[in-house]
């Protein structure tokens, strides 16, 4: 491994592409060029029929065909299967890293080797660019958790909202817990989360600005739950997946869960 | 009866020049609180003991709570004696050193054969317990041992020039230490009065919410080499002490390559500059001043002159230098007693404070 570069694969998971998505794809692709320390590898999951071009200098783009489900786990379980390094990060085609964040990834690496995911801190911010809120951050607040600037299981049962996006994943780790599970929706990052910790997986926040989150980009996953005729999620089947996320974490596989409406009732 | 007191004198010049004498330095009971200035008379207590010295830590009361365990290695056989237990024993030949507080002790010593010295760390404290028109020198003291020149000439002119101030700097010990870590998003803070503390962290959860998982850490009664881990590990140290003589904190975080913001304090440390530290003479703009650093630290856009800066000071305040220090100025406190007891004691006061020694 060449010192400018980190044994990390940036995993992009693409959906389709238009001129909308092209333009967000454009900075989220500026954001490896612009790394101090570039990932190694670029390596970009789509359906067959999307075709893209994209080049980096210093990075091998690679990209993987998907044949079969293209919700956002499965994308992101095939990138894994098909990475190469030891580490891998996930990048949203409407997101991006911060210029900083390889550099400290590297740092960290070096110095707790023992850690399984380094999240960043996300800047949250809305379609227009406007500050939201920090994700991540909490674990450096005293006594959110048992050790300052980890994630273990007990804080996450007390505080959900964590994100995955942007953070670096050691490979090895992700699919000896079992990777994402497709069938769940809407808390899938958070019960993959609390599957980690109750493997005893070690996860922290490296405490620098390292991603920034478009929230609510029209079209998008997250958007698509609140507003999509289709895919809309009202509060009974959130708390549902919510529920069910918790008692999901000890299973390793994907158990293949689906939502009843006819008999959820509130609990 | 002339011949006795030469007798006696010579004696007490033999076990001067033999160092066959001992240096009792009085401190204050801080129940086990290991502030900076009770920290440094041990040190200079170690180190004089190092040097041959039979140094010793001399505390008013039996319930007195050390603090050698808290400093670390190297402190533990310093021998403790209370004035209450009634064993204290002080001869011609000995020397006592008072902190700048105890202008009491300096009055009620007055009359003991031994060499007295005044310990200026701290030049506010100086009247806290001074008589109103009372002055060092009316209890007899001519020597004062003081941390930085600054010191040195406000004791000087305080007092006319009739009292003479040594400079023994302050040292940093090794183990302030850059952390082998990244710096955490933890504020080390360390505030002369605690309500400033609470009012910096609450105005700064106040203006700033999206902060409030920055913690801050409140330094005070941490035992030493712990103090030094934790703020080795801190992104920033605030330091607020408008009457700091010298500014221990900052520059123990400096050493351990911890960026300071501060407040200027009334009498501007030797080692200050406007480029090595944060620095304002508003406290109300410290809580701005410390999300405005974090945010640049969270982007890892801190201005790099400020660590360079700090850089320049990597190699000073060393228990190197202190130590030469030491061994310079009480072999001069020593040679003067030498030279004053042959020299200068009259006799009539020699029997008189011969007479005088207290058990």
């Amino acid at each position: 491994m060449s010192e400018n570069k980190t044994k990390t694969t940036v995993i992009l998971p693409l959906h389709k592409i238009d001129e909308d998505v092209n333009s967000y794809l454009e900075k989220a692709i500026k954001s490896i060029e612009t790394q101090k320390i570039k990932p190694e590898t670029l390596l970009v999951v789509k359906p067959t029929d999307v075709n893209v071009d994209i080049k980096i200098e210093g990075v091998d783009v690679t990209y993987v065909d998907n044949n079969g489900e293209t919700d956002f786990c499965s994308q992101v379980n095939l990138g894994v299967e098909n990475t190469k390094t030891e580490y891998f990060s996930i990048l949203e085609v409407d997101d991006e890293y911060s210029k900083i964040w390889f550099d400290n990834v590297q740092k960290y690496i070096q110095a707790y080797e023992e850690v399984d995911v380094f999240l960043p801190i996300v800047l949250d911010v809305n379609v227009e660019g406007k500050f939201l809120h920090f994700t991540n951050e909490p674990v450096w607040a005293k006594d959110f958790s048992d050790k300052l600037g980890f994630l273990d299981n007990d804080a996450l049962l007390n505080f959900p909202n964590f994100q995955l996006s942007g953070a670096v994943i050691k490979v090895e780790s992700f699919k000896a817990v079992g990777g994402l599970k497709p069938s769940l929706k809407l808390h899938f990052i958070y019960e993959f989360l609390l599957r980690m910790s109750y493997y005893d997986k070690k996860m922290m926040t490296l405490p620098k600005l390292g991603y920034k989150k478009t929230n609510m980009r029209p079209d998008s996953l997250f958007f698509n739950y609140y507003n999509s005729e289709s895919e809309k999620i009202d509060a009974l089947e959130a708390r549902f997946w919510y529920n069910t996320s918790r008692k999901e974490c000890y299973f390793r596989g994907d158990r293949g869960i689906k939502y009843d409406k006819e008999s959820s009732t509130i609990q | 009866m002339e011949n006795d007191i030469k007798s006696l004198i010579e004696e007490s010049v033999s076990k001067l020049e033999k160092k066959d004498f001992r240096i009792f330095f009085f401190a204050m009971d801080t129940k086990g609180n290991t502030i900076a200035s009770i920290a440094n008379i041990y040190e200079h207590v170690k180190v004089l003991r190092e040097l041959g010295y039979d140094a010793q830590i001399l505390h008013e009361k039996n319930d007195y709570t050390p603090i050698a365990e808290s400093l670390g290695e190297g402190y533990g056989d310093i021998p403790h004696i209370s004035i209450e237990s009634q064993q204290l024993k002080v001869n011609t030949h000995d020397f006592i050193i008072i902190p700048e507080i105890f202008a009491n002790v300096m009055e009620q010593t007055a009359k003991l054969p031994s060499k007295r010295i005044v310990f200026v760390q701290s030049y506010d404290y100086i009247f806290e317990m001074l008589v109103p028109g009372k002055s060092w020198t009316d209890y007899g003291i001519r020597d004062v041992i003081t941390t930085n020149e600054k010191q040195k000439e406000y004791v000087e002119n305080l007092f006319s020039k009739r009292v003479k101030a040594e400079v023994i700097p302050v040292s940093i010990p090794k183990y302030f230490k850059p952390s082998d870590k990244p710096k955490k998003p933890i504020i080390s803070i360390y505030t002369r009065d605690q309500r400033d503390l609470v009012k910096i962290y609450k105005a700064f959860y106040l203006k700033f919410p999206h902060l409030k998982w920055v913690s801050f850490r409140d330094m005070r009664g941490l035992p030493r080499e712990a103090f030094a881990k934790s703020l080795a590990e801190s992104c920033l140290a605030v330091w607020v002490d408008k009457v700091s003589a010298f500014g221990t904190f900052p520059v123990e975080a400096i050493k351990s390559d911890v960026p300071v913001l501060g407040l200027v304090p009334d009498m501007v440390p030797e080692w200050m500059s406007d480029k090595n530290g944060l620095w304002t003479h508003d406290p109300t703009m410290i809580s701005d001043l410390i999300a405005n650093y974090f945010q640049a630290w969270l982007e890892d856009s801190e201005p790099q002159e400020l660590y360079e800066e700090m850089g320049k000071l990597k190699n000073s305040y060393t228990t190197e230098e202190q130590k030469e220090k030491i061994n310079e100025i009480y072999s001069k406190f020593v040679q003067d007693r030498i030279d004053e007891l042959k020299a200068n004691l009259p006799i009539e006061e020699s029997v008189e404070q011969l007479n005088n020694v207290q058990e």
